[in-house]
């Protein structure tokens, strides 16, 4: 196969792939041509400090990673458009995308040929201003031309990008908010509910029109929105499960009043009462600083719950049991407050599970030029016990020519 | 306005020399800024001449009170002192014919701060949370989404605005402009008396 068939290949890594696996055959654009186009031949240079520094100026600043961001976005943007009158539309940026293959090769090979930055066209981020002059079909072609403007990012970037993400939540929450207000439905009911009145119609309408990621059905939109569903729907065990600490089960004799004091410790615990105050105190000015201050406080919450049931004067695992005993009354527990109110004395309570490392022995495993054995580390292990067995004996001093080279 | 109400609530602890709560040092903190006074002397104020009636949960209470400064000096830089606002005869007419007592407060409570936030589009932030407050009114969510929806249907249109930061609109519908004002509110303080003076109850 020519260099020039298989889209720039090279023998550098990448991979010709010929397969019948039935998923890629599924997915794969059919009777496609392989986009190529004239690429330069790089100019034959001097070896020179000046040149790799040159070189490596060329190199940064990459605009590869935008020029695929957009491609991305035009595929996205594919799905707005399914409408079958608009397939000039998809056509357009179908042509897009394709030209953006040859941008972004161009862009790879920028440092090495030496050759001017690629820019994308402006028309394609800029959009047009409609005047009042302009007659019905400039109008016309002025919102085809906007439509096709890149200027969102696709819905699954939420992900990739917090800030986006947290604009787009503050978008959605203002969704829901006037939702439940004017319909008194969540704006996900709304959304999927049917014979939606007119109001509610032009609700969604403006959601979809002015959301700032474009919610488009394309392949890593729907992707995205499986992961949620399925992520977002995972159920924890509600029966303790969940729990790995030991709660000594029948080690100790249950006391009902001594139980009574936990159960009101963890009531307390989970009252997060004072800092819904602290909350309403700077409502959305919340940043560092108040959560800092909304942290000392809760430290200072508990703190005092701590006290209060170190005050019982038990041992860490009589406290694990009465922790464990309370969770049963419980569907749902929150075991944070074992390991908040045990501190690290709970790690002395959890038993020692079996820990293996490799020790340097002449007996053992030929690895890298060295023999190993594995030995089994206790908790009573002295920490130099691995070091005994390594041998120290090399000579770390470094002779005349050595320093001399440094 | 949502800082006028917590002002003028500040006022009252400053009468009652009492903080009771977070929430109460806030609003006392929010009076003294407007009062021009600084956060050093305000801690040395409420220190020496506040009753302190709450678990300040081993937060010193200067942190507290330069907190407070600090994330709410713009909002309260860029306050504005309540100026006159005008109801006229046919918003009044439309008010009087709710016959929802509730729905007719919280009506009446948008179109004056519809116009105290006076914006061109007509478009002003939705504070639902501050009318409730403003008029004490306790019901649960299922009660408050009821008749901001009744709200919605009578006289008040919804929408988020704003491309870049988008937020949460509401706009009067029943808001007019008359040759001469059936009544004028000076004072924030007179919101209510106003409304009593109006509508009796």
């Amino acid at each position: 196969m020519k260099y020039r068939e298989t889209e720039g290949i090279r023998v550098d890594g990448d991979i010709a792939l010929s397969t019948n696996n039935e998923y890629f055959l599924k997915g794969v654009y059919k009777n496609q041509n392989i986009i190529t186009y004239e690429k330069g031949i790089a100019k034959k240079e001097k070896i020179s400090i000046p040149n790799f520094i040159k070189k490596d100026l060329l190199g940064f600043g990459t605009a590869v990673g935008s020029f695929s961001n957009t491609a991305t976005v035009l595929y996205s943007m594919i799905g707005i458009f399914n409408k079958p009158e608009q397939e000039s539309q998809r056509q357009e940026l179908r042509q897009r995308i394709k030209l953006l293959r040859e941008y972004v090769g161009q862009e790879i090979d920028r440092a090495k040929l030496g050759i001017k930055k690629p820019q994308l066209p402006v028309s394609w981020r800029k959009f047009a201003k409609l005047d009042r002059d302009d007659t019905d079909i400039v109008k016309a072609e002025k919102y085809r031309h906007n439509s096709l403007v890149v200027n969102k990012k696709p819905y699954f970037f939420r992900y990739l990008y917090p800030e986006l993400n947290k604009k787009y939540k503050l978008y959605e929450n203002s969704y829901n908010v006037l939702s439940k207000d004017m319909f008194g439905l969540k704006f996900k009911k709304l959304l999927a509910k049917q014979n939606k009145t007119d109001a509610e119609k032009m609700l969604v309408r403006r959601y979809q029109k002015y959301s700032p990621l474009i919610v488009s059905d394309c392949t890593m939109n729907v992707l995205c929105k499986e992961f949620e569903n399925v992520d977002f729907d995972i159920k924890y065990s509600k029966n303790g499960i969940v729990n790995m600490l030991p709660t000594f089960e029948g080690e100790f004799e249950c006391k009902v009043d001594i139980l009574s004091e936990f159960r009101e410790a963890y009531r307390k615990y989970n009252n997060k009462k004072s800092v819904k105050v602290l909350r309403a105190v700077f409502d959305e000015n919340c940043d560092d600083d108040v959560e800092k201050l909304y942290y000392g406080v809760r430290d200072v919450e508990r703190a005092e719950i701590k006290e209060g049931l170190y005050s019982l004067s038990l041992k860490p695992e009589e406290m694990l049991f009465y922790i464990g005993q309370l969770a049963k009354e419980y569907n749902k527990f929150n075991w944070g407050f074992a390991w908040d109110i045990l501190d690290d004395v709970i790690v002395g309570c959890i038993p020692q599970g079996e820990t293996i490392a490799p020790i340097r022995s002449d007996c053992g495993d030929e690895y890298l030029g060295q023999n190993y054995i594995l030995k089994t580390i206790t908790k009573n292990s002295p920490q130099h016990t691995l070091e005994e067995e390594i041998d120290w004996d090399m000579d770390w001093t470094l002779d005349d020519e050595e320093e001399e080279l440094l | 306005m949502k800082y006028l109400l917590d002002i003028q609530k500040g006022m009252e602890i400053v009468s009652t020399k009492k903080v009771r709560s977070f929430v109460d040092l806030k609003n006392l903190v929010l009076c003294f800024m407007k009062e021009g006074i600084v956060c050093e002397d305000a801690t040395k104020i409420i220190n020496s001449d506040y009753e302190i009636l709450f678990d300040l949960k081993s937060i010193p209470l200067y942190q507290i009170i330069s907190l407070i400064y600090c994330k709410f000096k713009d909002e309260i830089d860029e306050l504005r002192d309540f100026e006159d606002v005008n109801i006229y005869e046919e918003e009044y007419l439309f008010l009087k014919e709710i016959s929802d007592l509730t729905e007719r407060k919280i009506l009446y409570t948008f179109l004056v701060l519809s116009k105290y936030n006076d914006h061109p589009s007509g478009w002003i932030r939705y504070e639902k949370d501050f009318i409730f407050d403003l008029w004490g009114l306790k019901v649960n969510g299922a009660k408050k989404v009821e008749l901001l929806n009744t709200c919605c249907k009578d006289g008040l249109d919804l929408s988020v605005i704003g491309g870049k930061n988008p937020i949460a609109c509401f706009k009067v519908r029943f808001r007019t402009i008359q040759d001469k004002p059936f009544i004028k509110i000076n004072k924030f303080c007179d919101l209510k008396k106003i409304y009593f003076e109006l509508f009796g109850e």
